[in-house]
């Protein structure tokens, strides 16, 4: 079953169009990464999908198209988090933050403070709740904005670039937290980036190149496309060019992208 | 110099001042500035500046803190005395209006310093409730009037950052001079716009003034000193009418 389903998607910009007649699916419960080079229309289909940018298409979300009527219902069910966190937030502690939207929707003050004890445990920012989010640095501000998206346990999550200022020890365990939300709870995930290495816990992976889907596939095989990803400039992960070769001489039986598990079957 | 210093921004402390009951603390704020702007007396002035250190006490917030922001306005001080004394031609009226701007400035000062963008919005919509009955946009004008406080303050910080922007291309801004002020003036007006009007969008996005309701995560409740607070002001409002226009 979709949850997303966008059809004939038509925006410009200026004179130049973004997209033009683009067509995307996303099933329930599912994690795709949409990678893309700069340029490719990542930020403008977030932005599209938030309401923030106008186009013209045919939107459904939950199965409610996506229009003015719907979009304040639509937007309580989906939790985004944005490249530039700084552009995003609203006050002026971490803690109002990530309150901010709850009391936007009427939740008592008591569960408000239990999700900000719980979410910044997980997030590990308990630490940061009384200061400024304005003058954090660029990861703990993107934990900050993923912590606010998280309070609305909403039903999908959108990251665009969401995790890029983060130092990589703390992107696994966040990539970890995520995937417990994606296994456990049910969450739609729609991570947008560049990094590729980002898309280590991935059922899709959809390859954007100037507002058109070049490759589109189960994550594995997606990267049989590696010679399309090189060409419009993204960087193959490590350990998937490293598996691909180890496949040559029969060293392992499929693509890994997680390093670890593809020591675990080289030892194997 | 202190580099953490940010003009009209909200300083978190935990302090009584901070801990105010959102409309109450509006009501306060309104009452205090319409007693300041009918003032017409030095004795009233006085009465009212030992009113702010009191308040300015209990925030918990150092006086240093203020004070660098009177001064960091200093030109609309003078600006104020030359206007006025342009108008009235009187030197001590002149005089007394840019002391009372000074407090107005102070009195804007403990606001922002003590409340939260989201608690000025949210107080002023409560206080001003009674009018969504006559289908007045209590919860935009709110929002826009939280922007605008927050316009000043981003001003102030765009300004500091196209400084050194211009730094790191060798051009240096002298301070006082009137061309390198015009070379700034117009990005930091433009850019802080737009950054005031993306904010307006992000509090879309994040819902507020969707919904009739909404909670308050503090939920300070009206105290013993939110009342006595808006009732000084009440007072002085009397001293004030009585000495300056009676």
């Amino acid at each position: 079953m979709n949850i997303i389903e966008i059809n004939n998607l038509t925006f410009r910009y200026k004179n130049n169009f973004i997209y033009d007649g683009f067509n995307l699916s996303i099933e329930k419960g599912s994690w795709t990464t949409i990678a893309g080079p700069n340029g490719a229309g990542k930020t403008t289909l977030v932005k599209i999908l938030a309401g923030l940018e106008k186009s013209y298409s045919d939107i459904k979300i939950f199965d409610k198209t996506l229009n003015k009527k719907n979009l304040y219902k639509i937007r309580k069910e989906i939790g985004f988090v944005f490249d530039t966190p700084d552009n995003y937030f609203a006050c002026e502690t971490v803690e109002d933050e990530l309150a901010f939207s709850l009391e936007n929707l009427a939740v008592a003050p008591k569960t408000i403070k239990m999700k900000i004890d719980e979410i910044s445990k997980k997030l590990r920012i308990e630490n940061l709740l009384k200061e400024n989010p304005y003058d954090l640095s660029g990861g703990e501000k993107q934990k900050v904005a993923l912590a606010c998206a998280l309070m609305l346990e909403p039903r999908i999550l959108i990251l665009d670039e969401a995790l890029l200022m983060i130092d990589i020890n703390e992107r696994t365990k966040i990539l970890k937290l995520l995937k417990e939300y994606n296994t456990k709870k049910g969450v739609t995930i729609i991570s947008f980036t560049h990094d590729l290495d980002e898309a280590v816990y991935s059922d899709r992976l959809i390859i954007l190149n100037k507002g058109v889907i070049v490759v589109d596939g189960p994550f594995k095989e997606a990267f049989s496309e590696e010679r399309v990803m090189r060409k419009i400039g993204l960087e193959v992960p490590f350990s998937v060019e490293l598996s691909q070769k180890l496949r040559v001489y029969n060293l392992v039986d499929d693509v890994e992208i997680d390093l670890e598990r593809l020591v675990d079957s080289l030892w194997k | 110099m202190n580099n953490d210093y940010h003009l009209f921004r909200y300083v978190p402390v935990s302090s009584k001042t901070h801990l105010m009951n959102s409309k109450m603390k509006t009501i306060w704020f309104l009452l205090t500035l319409l007693s300041l702007v009918i003032i017409r007396d030095y004795v009233s002035l006085l009465c009212f500046l030992f009113f702010l250190f009191v308040i300015m006490y209990y925030s918990k917030i150092s006086f240093i803190n203020y004070l660098k922001g009177i001064y960091t306005l200093w030109p609309v001080y003078i600006a104020g005395f030359i206007i006025t004394f342009l108008i009235s031609l009187n030197v001590s009226f002149a005089f007394l209006t840019s002391i009372k701007l000074i407090f107005i400035i102070l009195l804007f000062l403990i606001m922002t310093s003590t409340t939260s963008l989201s608690e000025i919005a949210w107080g002023l919509e409560c206080t001003f409730n009674g009018l969504k009955k006559i289908k007045v946009p209590v919860s935009r004008i709110s929002l826009r009037i939280a922007m605008d406080i927050k316009f000043i303050s981003l001003i102030y910080d765009e300004s500091k950052e196209i400084r050194k922007s211009m730094a790191y291309r060798g051009i240096p801004y002298k301070k006082g001079s009137l061309k390198s002020f015009k070379k700034m003036i117009v990005p930091v007006i433009s850019i802080s716009y737009k950054n005031s009007r993306r904010m307006v969008k992000i509090m879309r996005l994040r819902f507020y003034g969707n919904s009739k309701r909404r909670t308050n995560y503090h939920e300070n409740k009206v105290t013993a000193f939110d009342k006595v607070l808006v009732v000084v002001p009440i007072v002085l409002l009397y001293v004030v009418i009585w000495l300056g226009w009676c």
